[in-house]
């Protein structure tokens, strides 16, 4: 063959290819292949009918820490798909770190993809930014009012759901029981009453005691994990830390006492008198002695209480699964969380919403639906992650929530957990306030961090007002 | 004065005696066009890539605009200056910036000229410590930011085994105020010494032997020798280290990011974090574009000043 005819046979095949695709890419044949139906149909999606042609649904997402809790969403996607073949699901996974700024920059660049995982504590700035699609008219209304009230709240704006909670998360204590034992310190109390619950004071007692009591030990541990979400380390998780913050005012206190639990303004774009109250410093003192105290490290390390190098770790419900399928080689127990002056947990978790540039919202919206009925709900809190359900039907279908540990996570999440703070400028919000208490945890000076941190939050949130 | 005039006055260049801009070879119009061809995708690449994010920028350092929405943004004329001015972090950032600017120049040119000078000896081991200068030249910046964040790790790191080992006390080498940017500009000077080193040797080769025999004959050895016939005669070369350890030095995020994330109470937090801070954390686009023109105008400003201090007509 000659380099001409070569060269002539390559552009035709080439050309060839190009038509192919661009047809494909046009989207005019419907699939020749008959669809699977799905179990449950589309329930709880009530939009219009979805495309015959093809297309393909973009989703964000975090990247979850157990494989298993990956490949779940790889078998959902390989369902949907299977019952509507023009469909198809290009799944993207960042860190959870990573996860905002990757959706920020994708909506910045105008072709965000159609689905996109957020905390919902970064909801109010989406919706404010126009840059998510109401759900209200494509999702059944009996599926939001099930929505468990805080977190309906938490993904609305003026009454319209703007996200499908994937799940929730409170905080507990959890803790390694034969540290306690072997150093003959009083545990805390294992209970399904948050009433029960330490005070912050009482716990810090029992870490100071562990910490005197491991004097001479070629290896001590630490009393008090630190935080293992986002980078790890003090600083890492308002969601987390916060708690310090809020945990020192009282909802229906003094103005001041008011004001430190609200966290910020009614309208969201004040924190000066909310963030630097007296109580707010005095929440923030107390979590500077844990570090200056040595009970917890200045810096991140992940998996310690797993590993046994921590004896406490105060963190999300998914903890008790994570042990559970981690198979740790140590007796664990569960107590409530700590109380301050109001005994507190951020009670929130991630939602999907469907980016207001997709151009397919329907069919976003039906696979969310799908991501959300009720038996594919149901196999992720029970078998996959163990995350609280976002809907109050179906804690009454997990029979875990009836027993411990479990009983006490539903009563923590129905007494004492509490949504972030509302604003529209949440990301803003939580990086400020992330940075404050990582500089108190390393040394600053709480008072003089914390009102550097509400005058920079009020210049940033000034836009919004 | 018109050009013709300037043409006829045209001083005779070092390199081809009598031979003046008006006399040199003209090249043919058809070159022209084949020149202009070769170089138009570079050219529209760097208009596309380069010129127009930065002519977007300075648009943008007027307006008031969210990265969550760009359609929704509005004229504010110079007010993110002024904010600019005002804003006590960005200064501060700004010191931090110069501080590690000032600390890299005068720590990594001097070092990496006396690595030259000894790489340029061919002594024993010259092969295997280039490979280790030039190592982390070809290891991504993330990797490093890892390695030496678990290297000061306060209560595990490599640093702090060694210090305890030795009886001394723990440093919390990131974790201090007064530490943490002393850290980032060591993982910094290590990152970038190697590039530094290869520009100097190329400059070093390319000085003919006989200035060095001329030296020896007269004497001049070892540190002399280094002062007053190398340095001088790497004049040009010094420049270009310098401006580009400058330019690196302004530019460095990755540790930073990785390591301290600006903290703690902005000790590390420099002009570009800054302007990270306030584009991606803050969805403050604007305001960000602000920082990013005035802190190109800072640059290019420090850059004319090095070279007016470091011009010289010797070149090797």
């Amino acid at each position: 063959m000659t380099r001409r005819r070569f060269l002539g046979a390559l552009g035709a095949l080439g050309t060839v290819g190009a038509v192919g695709a661009a047809a494909s890419a046009c989207g005019s044949t419907p699939p020749a292949t008959a669809s699977i139906a799905l179990p449950d149909g589309l329930w709880p999606y009530t939009g219009p009918a979805l495309t015959k042609q093809r297309i393909t649904l973009r989703v964000l997402r975090q990247q979850f820490p157990i494989k298993v809790q990956d490949q779940y969403f790889s078998k959902l996607f390989a369902q949907f798909t299977a019952a509507y073949p023009n469909l198809r699901i290009e799944d993207q996974t960042v860190p959870f770190g990573e996860l905002s700024q990757k959706a920020q920059l994708a909506i910045a660049g105008g072709s965000p993809p159609d689905i996109i995982l957020t905390f919902g504590d970064f909801m109010p700035e989406y919706v404010a930014n126009n840059a998510a699609v109401p759900l209200d008219g494509l999702i059944a209304d009996d599926f939001i009012e099930d929505i468990v009230a805080p977190t309906r709240t938490l993904h609305s704006h003026d009454g319209r759901l703007y996200a499908m909670p994937w799940e929730q998360q409170i905080l507990a204590h959890f803790y390694n029981a034969d540290v306690f034992a072997k150093y003959g310190v009083e545990a805390p109390p294992v209970s399904d009453d948050p009433a029960d619950a330490w005070t912050w004071e009482r716990t810090r007692e029992a870490w100071r005691e562990l910490e005197e009591a491991q004097r001479g030990d070629d290896r001590r541990l630490w009393s008090l994990a630190p935080s293992i979400m986002g980078p790890g380390g003090p600083g890492s998780s308002y969601w987390f830390e916060g708690i310090f913050l809020r945990s020192a005012g009282a909802r229906s206190g003094t103005e001041s006492e008011r004001r430190t639990f609200e966290a910020v303004s009614p309208d969201g774009t004040s924190a000066r008198g909310y963030v630097d109250t007296p109580e707010a410093v005095a929440g923030m003192q107390y979590y500077q002695s844990l570090f200056t105290d040595r009970l917890t490290p200045r810096a991140g390390l992940p998996n310690a209480w797993y590993d046994g190098r921590a004896v406490s770790f105060v963190n999300a419900d998914t903890t008790a699964l994570r042990a559970q399928q981690l198979k740790v080689k140590f007796r664990w127990a569960v107590a409530p969380v700590p109380a301050g002056t109001t005994q507190f947990s951020h009670g929130s978790g991630a939602g999907f919403f469907v980016a207001s540039a997709s151009k397919h919202v329907p069919e976003a919206a039906a696979l969310l639906a799908f991501l959300h009925n009720d038996a594919n709900r149901m196999t992720w809190h029970s078998e996959v992650r163990g995350t609280l359900p976002a809907r109050t039907s179906l804690f009454e279908r997990l029979p875990r929530y009836r027993q411990h540990p479990y009983k006490l996570m539903l009563n923590t999440l129905e007494k004492c957990a509490y949504p972030p703070p509302a604003t529209p400028g949440a990301l803003s919000y939580q990086y400020v306030l992330n940075s404050a208490i990582k500089d108190i945890a390393l040394g600053a000076d709480p008072a003089e961090r914390l009102r550097r941190a509400a005058t920079k939050l009020d210049t940033l949130l000034a836009r919004y007002r | 004065m018109t050009t013709q005039a300037l043409r006829t006055e045209a001083e005779p260049t070092e390199a081809v005696p009598g031979r003046t801009a008006a006399t040199a070879v003209r090249t043919p119009r058809s070159h022209k066009l084949t020149i202009g061809v070769l170089l138009a995708p570079a050219c529209v690449g760097l208009a596309i890539f380069q010129l127009g994010p930065l002519v977007y920028a300075l648009l943008n350092s007027f307006r008031q605009v969210s990265l969550l929405d760009l359609t929704n943004s509005k004229y504010v004329g110079l007010a993110n200056y002024a904010e600019l001015l005002q804003d006590t972090t960005f200064w501060h950032s700004m010191g931090n910036t110069l501080l590690y600017v000032v600390g890299k120049l005068v720590v990594q040119v001097p070092l990496a000229f006396a690595l030259a000078v000894l790489l340029d000896r061919k002594l024993r081991g010259t092969a295997l410590a280039r490979a280790a200068l030039f190592a982390p030249l070809v290891t991504s910046g993330a990797v490093i930011a890892v390695i030496w964040n678990l290297m000061y790790f306060p209560d595990t790191g490599l640093f702090n085994a060694i210090i305890d080992w030795s009886g001394l006390p723990t440093q919390p080498f990131l974790t201090s105020s007064a530490q943490a940017l002393p850290a980032i500009l060591l993982v910094g000077i290590w990152e970038d010494i190697g590039f530094s080193v290869l520009i100097f040797l190329a400059g070093l080769q390319a000085v003919p032997a006989s200035v060095y025999e001329a030296a020896e004959l007269d004497g001049v050895r070892g540190f002399r020798l280094a002062r007053f016939v190398m340095l001088p005669l790497l004049r040009r070369t010094t420049m270009v280290v310098t401006f580009m350890a400058t330019v690196f030095s302004f530019r460095v995020f990755t540790p930073i990011f990785v390591m301290t994330q600006g903290g703690p109470d902005n000790a590390t937090n420099n002009a570009v974090y800054f302007m990270y801070q306030q584009a991606f954390q803050f969805s403050n686009l604007g305001y960000a574009s602000a920082v990013g023109v005035t802190v190109i105008v800072l640059v290019a400003g420090l850059l004319a000043l090095q070279a007016r201090l470091l011009r010289t007509d010797l070149e090797y």
